[in-house]
């Protein structure tokens, strides 16, 4: 009982790695041979990882709200896999550097582009597929001050268009958001 | 704020920033952006100084009591709309991962203020203990506590959920 009491007194830091190395020994120890315990940090680790799914919900609220209020569509629940491959097939990227004073709109294509200034910190881009609300998400650290911002838009062009130092991490479909490094 | 921004976009990049906040307190974007704006108002009644390093967690702070003080125009979105798309799950594991996350969203809405605000800059906004406690203007071992709370609430909501 005495170390299940420890586990309870110790949940807040264990959750946060604030934990020395003897302390989550002890506490590890316990909640591999107790099954209450066990089963209190399955339901720690649970309500933590849909805390983080409610803050990927907000972020898209706060990002796809402005579209959404331009030209209303009906959202679908989830990707369906058919457009999920369509994105991973048909969409490539081409991004040009351009400077902060374009204007932001629909490309050529009625897509509308959401862009962002690129910032010393990852930030998130979306590209809206008209049709069935789709979105892919780009993310692009960078702190070299000569970038301002990135357009993305889909386009059959392959790949190679990219500029060398960008490299596009293929994902799968409800996988996280596809990556771009700037390396 | 960060090198190589533009005033004018360290600004508008805060400004968006901030709407993500509030979008975790009021769960609806018209709302959060009235609030930003408000927010952004009340800074320079007060003539707040956009380049001191306490503008930032002013920022959060002033728009975090406006989430609390706010007289609802719109209403919450539905999350069953926005949840991130299942991946391999039968529709009825998808049905409970959204029952999942609005009972933690209504668990979050019912915490006393500090608490619900701590708990949201802590682990939905992932901010550190150091920088809450900056944003909400108190120690961090009273952060700590706030956030310690607001956790057995959420598992109390979570285990009865569960057994359900
Ligand atoms: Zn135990």
């Amino acid at each position: 009982m005495h170390e299940c009491e420890y586990v309870k007194a110790h949940i807040d830091r264990w959750l946060d790695g604030e934990l020395e190395a003897a302390e989550s020994g002890r506490f590890e120890s316990h909640i591999a041979a107790c099954s209450s315990c066990a089963t209190l940090i399955e339901l720690e680790r649970s309500i933590s990882a849909d805390l983080v799914s409610l803050d990927g919900v907000a972020n898209r609220i706060a990002h796809e709200g402005a579209i959404a209020e331009q030209a209303p569509r009906r959202r679908r629940r989830a990707w369906p896999a058919a457009a999920a491959i369509v994105l991973l097939v048909g969409v490539g990227f081409l991004a040009t550097w351009l400077t902060n004073d374009t204007p932001a709109g629909p490309d050529g294509n009625g897509r509308d582009i959401v862009r962002k200034p690129v910032v010393a910190d990852p930030i998130q881009l979306s590209i809206l597929l008209p049709d069935d609300d789709s979105r892919l998400s780009v993310r692009i650290p960078s702190d070299d001050p000569q970038v301002k911002i990135i357009w993305l838009f889909e386009t059959t062009q392959a790949r190679s268009n990219l500029p060398a130092d960008i490299d596009v991490e293929n994902v799968g479909p409800g996988d996280a958001a596809p990556t771009m490094n700037r390396s | 704020m960060r090198s190589g921004l533009s005033a004018d976009a360290a600004l508008e990049d805060l400004r968006r920033r901030l709407v993500r906040y509030a979008v975790k307190l009021v769960w609806n974007r018209a709302d959060a952006e009235e609030i930003v704006q408000e927010a952004f108002k009340i800074a320079a009644s007060k003539q707040q100084r956009v380049t001191d390093a306490s503008f930032g967690p002013w920022m959060f702070r002033t728009t975090g009591n406006l989430c609390m003080n706010l007289r609802r125009k719109h209403k919450s979105e539905s999350l069953s709309d926005w949840v991130d798309p299942p991946h391999g799950q039968t529709p009825f594991e998808a049905a409970s991962a959204v029952e999942r996350i609005e009972t933690l969203r209504s668990c979050i809405a019912a915490l006393p203020n500090q608490q619900r605000i701590a708990l949201t800059l802590r682990w939905i906004e992932q901010f550190d203990y150091k920088d809450v406690a900056i944003v909400m203007d108190l120690s961090e071992s009273a952060v700590r506590a706030h956030v310690h709370q607001a956790r057995r609430q959420l598992a109390i909501a979570m285990r009865r959920l569960d057994d359900a």
